[in-house]
């Protein structure tokens, strides 16, 4: 991400960016101003984004566009941020898709160096693990439990200062 | 089927989330039970600041268990009389931060609850 300061592109101008499946998608160029590594895929007839489809990129673009004012952080800001769990209405409302979108989402924020939409896609699934059991998290991510009862029995003796703290 | 980034193929990406769950030490006791992946994942977080959230004495027994042999050798031989058994792991080496007069408050107590024998009377913790 650059430090904010320049933002050259005007508001007409626009680039083309073509997801790993040829979908192609016409963006407001200050969104790739924003987030450099989306320029690198810009205009090039073969060019296209791996790793990433349509579908994802139609959703990592539509949240792009609609933060294209937001201040850009310093990466100072960045823990401060992070810590903080609370989610505007509209991002909340943004990632209320299915999970396996979501965790798309995370991937191709990662993968494009998006780092708000990346740190907001984390927020989200902490958010959907606070205050739940281990069987609760269990079910909501699909996730097999690899524990010996021996192993589980001796994590809970060791760590039984933190259960229902 | 579980996403890749709970399955251990991409640690940071779940480093990430569950940094947000910072001092949600319920939440991420429930986390390090999911899995044996979840728990090596959680238990650097859930023990990096666990004198400021818990003033249990007991933490002190696991604390001690999961110090080094030396330390633990240090600590019978100098001070405290007590067997430490093995620990999963070495939680005391994730501690990030500790306020020393906390630390040394839950110790005597430790001490007291547990009647454990000690070589010295006043316990005192070096701020060195």
């Amino acid at each position: 991400m650059d430090n904010g300061t320049s933002n050259s592109a005007s508001e007409n101008e626009t680039i083309t960016l073509k997801s790993c499946d040829g979908i192609e998608f016409h963006i407001d160029a200050r969104i790739a101003n924003r987030y450099t590594l989306l320029n690198n895929w810009n205009g090039g007839e073969s060019a296209c984004i791996p790793n990433v489809n349509g579908k994802v990129l139609e959703k990592v673009l539509e949240w792009c566009e609609h933060h294209i004012n937001d201040p850009q952080l310093n990466c100072g800001d960045d823990d401060s941020r992070r810590r903080n769990t609370i989610i505007e209405e509209w991002d909340e409302n943004f990632l209320s898709c299915d999970q396996d979108m979501l965790f798309e989402i995370i991937l191709a924020a990662n993968y494009l160096e998006i780092k708000p939409l990346l740190d907001l896609g984390c927020k989200t699934v902490a958010n959907m693990m606070k205050s739940k059991s281990p069987e609760e998290i269990r079910s909501a991510f699909n996730i097999d439990n690899d524990y010996t009862p021996e192993e589980e029995e001796q994590f809970r003796k060791e760590n039984e200062w933190a259960e229902d703290y | 089927m579980a996403s890749k980034i709970f399955m251990g193929n991409m640690p940071e990406l779940m480093e990430k989330i569950l940094e947000n769950l910072n001092n949600e030490v319920s939440s991420l006791h429930s986390c390090a039970l999911v899995s044996r992946h979840w728990c090596k994942m959680s238990i650097p977080l859930l023990w990096q600041d666990p004198f400021s959230f818990n003033r249990k004495s007991s933490l002190i027994t696991n604390y001690f268990s999961s110090l080094c042999e030396d330390e633990k050798f240090f600590l019978k031989k100098r001070v405290i009389n007590v067997e430490f058994s093995k620990t999963l792991f070495d939680y005391a080496r994730f501690l990030k931060v500790i306020d020393l007069d906390d630390l040394e408050s839950i110790v005597l107590r430790w001490i007291s609850r547990h009647r454990i024998s000690t070589k010295k009377i006043h316990i005192s913790i070096s701020h060195n």
